[in-house]
């Protein structure tokens, strides 16, 4: 009681919260039962009313799901285009952090950051319409290739190129954004240790290799494990917006699938069941990133 | 102290000038191209002799876009959305995780992982939709705001800044017969300004960017935001690559780029203010716990 008296505002204070969470966290998982019923919009007076009405089939769709070879495509594709930009994108940042790190002009260097920070506040709907326009057939990128005397490229009909194109708009646009959890990082890093290494003669790109990297080894091991948690939801919003029929094939991804199947052709069986196996996998990588990381540094990454 | 010989050195140096130079200038390029385009006439544009500076200067892309009375619609939406948006997400994610920093709060670690639970584990797209339509807030602008609210991250954030407040001030709070209330509000908040503006800003470019929503959700035309009026002008010459009938005096190109740079210009010009919170608010993520 004596708790309550003074703690009761502690509780107020968390009640928009609760209740946000309670209606729009919670509820939706109610709709979930979709995925383990036979489900049809006509069962009930409306969407969530039918999912009651409707007969309990246990895991059927999800062996149905398993049968379907778009999904199975959509799911390579999660993973073949979360690797390649895993693998390539990553490292950017890091390099990027640790060259302009060794700009001692301050007007170029926070000039640059300020470019290279920009595209980041652009929605992935600029990012699309201006790769869009470079990369048309008559567009900047094709009149270069003209140029140099060599073949168009057809980038946004090109199954094979179109992918090299989420990779590249990608790294368009977060590169300099990401880099800044490293730049901070460098920034923080004691000056006696570079003063040490001067000493022992160490130059600038010795002193990098020997010095800053090792330091950012721990921001570095972390940022990866998040970045292979997320693995599955990051691309969603920029392929929607750029991918067209023609590249379905190695472009498609689980969350557009569910798009297109869900809301575009109100299949809800579909949509939910794919869903759900989506957020199961997101759910055990997050845990399992969460567990190597911290097994390597000792903290945990959520 | 003698500077060391051999190549190494230059050559990184040079790498270094150049490596961020080269990605500011892959940047810049097509945003210039872009812009160039949209203060082009629609002959030029469609002759591909555009590059970095307009050719046959003409406006008319901009009023064929601001003619119609859309853009400023969709424009307004989107503001609506970013500053009530931003007001209740920062105002709710502050008020939840000033509890949860409290040691002495009872069932904090309930609510905790509770919060944990929903940032990792969702239900997905098919029933958030489905509850959007339930609670009738489908083709309202609430529902681009109310369904993501509140950040499970954003809410970490501030509750590890909080923690990291000196309690001694609440405490002579609590001496002078004052409570959470009055600790919360005159001094907490206004002590946290920085990472309450590092947290403003997330939310804020992601009202701001977000389309998904919108597209889920939105059906008149008078409720559309800037993102999806963005989306549906630059997604109907995607793939077809023609002109749909209205485009016939102005170059469908040259509309798109001018509709871009239209929604590009607000972010720039906030740009230069918001850019000090950064770092901050990307250290705060950095250091949780």
């Amino acid at each position: 009681m004596k708790y309550l008296r003074k703690a009761w505002p502690l509780y107020i204070l968390m009640l928009p919260a609760l209740l946000y969470t309670i209606v729009f966290k919670l509820l939706p998982l109610y709709g979930l039962g979709i995925a383990f019923k036979d489900y049809s919009l006509f069962n009930g007076r409306d969407a969530v009313d039918a999912i009651a009405a409707s007969e309990f089939v246990g895991l059927d769709n999800f062996r149905k799901i398993f049968s379907e070879p778009e999904f199975l495509k959509a799911l390579a594709n999660t993973f073949i285009i979360g690797a390649l930009k895993l693998v390539i994108l990553f490292p950017l940042p890091i390099l990027l952090a640790l060259f302009i790190n060794e700009i001692k002009q301050r007007h170029l260097k926070s000039c640059l950051q300020t470019i290279c920070y920009l595209p980041h506040f652009f929605s992935w709907v600029v990012v699309a319409g201006i790769f869009f326009n470079i990369l048309s057939t008559s567009g900047l990128v094709n009149s270069f290739l003209q140029m140099l005397g060599l073949d168009k490229i057809n980038f946004l009909m090109n199954g094979k190129v179109f992918r090299w194109v989420l990779v590249v708009s990608d790294a368009w646009k977060e590169t300099g954004f990401s880099a800044i959890v490293y730049i901070a990082a460098i920034s923080s890093i004691s000056t006696t240790l570079y003063e040490a290494a001067e000493i022992d003669g160490a130059g600038r790109f010795d002193r990098m290799l020997h010095v800053t990297l090792p330091q950012l080894t721990p921001s570095i091991v972390i940022m990866f494990i998040l970045k292979t948690g997320k693995i599955l939801e990051e691309n969603y919003q920029q392929i929607l917006v750029m991918y067209n029929p023609v590249v379905y094939e190695t472009a498609d991804v689980i969350q557009t699938y569910v798009y297109r199947m869900g809301i575009g052709q109100m299949d809800y069986t579909l949509g939910v069941t794919v869903g759900l196996f989506n957020s199961i996998i997101s759910f055990a990588l997050v845990l399992l990133a969460n567990l190597l990381c911290k097994l390597i540094t000792g903290r945990t990454a959520i | 102290m003698k500077k060391p010989r051999g190549f190494k050195d230059p050559a990184y140096v040079i790498v270094s000038y150049l490596f961020p130079i080269i990605l500011a200038i892959i940047i810049l390029i097509p945003f210039l191209n872009v812009s160039a385009k949209s203060f082009s006439s629609s002959s030029a544009i469609v002759s591909g002799s555009v590059f970095f500076h307009p050719i046959g200067f003409d406006l008319s892309n901009y009023s064929y876009i601001l003619d119609t009375g859309l853009f400023g619609k969709a424009f307004a939406n989107s503001v609506f959305v970013v500053i009530v948006g931003t007001l209740l997400s920062v105002m709710t994610t502050a008020m939840v995780a000033y509890p949860l920093s409290k040691k002495e709060l009872k069932c904090g670690k309930f609510f905790n992982y509770l919060y944990l639970f929903t940032m990792v584990f969702t239900a997905g797209m098919i029933p958030d939709y489905l509850l959007v339509r339930k609670l009738g807030l489908s083709d309202s602008l609430w529902s681009l705001i109310l369904p993501g609210m509140i950040w499970t991250y954003n809410m970490l954030i501030l509750k590890s800044y909080f923690e990291a407040l000196p309690q001694e001030v609440e405490e002579s709070v609590f001496v002078d017969g004052g409570g959470y209330f009055c600790c919360f509000f005159n001094f907490v908040l206004p002590l946290s300004k920085a990472s309450l503006a590092s947290v403003a800003l997330f939310y804020g470019v992601s009202y701001w960017t977000d389309y998904t929503k919108a597209m889920l959700y939105i059906t008149s035309q008078d409720k559309k935001p800037l993102q999806l009026f963005l989306y549906e002008i630059i997604a109907q010459g995607a793939v077809s690559g023609d002109m749909s009938s209205s485009f016939t005096l102005v170059s469908a190109e040259g509309v798109k780029c001018a509709t871009i740079v239209l929604s590009i210009v607000p972010m720039l010009l906030v740009y230069p203010f918001i850019q000090r919170f950064f770092t901050a608010g990307m250290l705060l993520g950095a250091v949780k716990e």
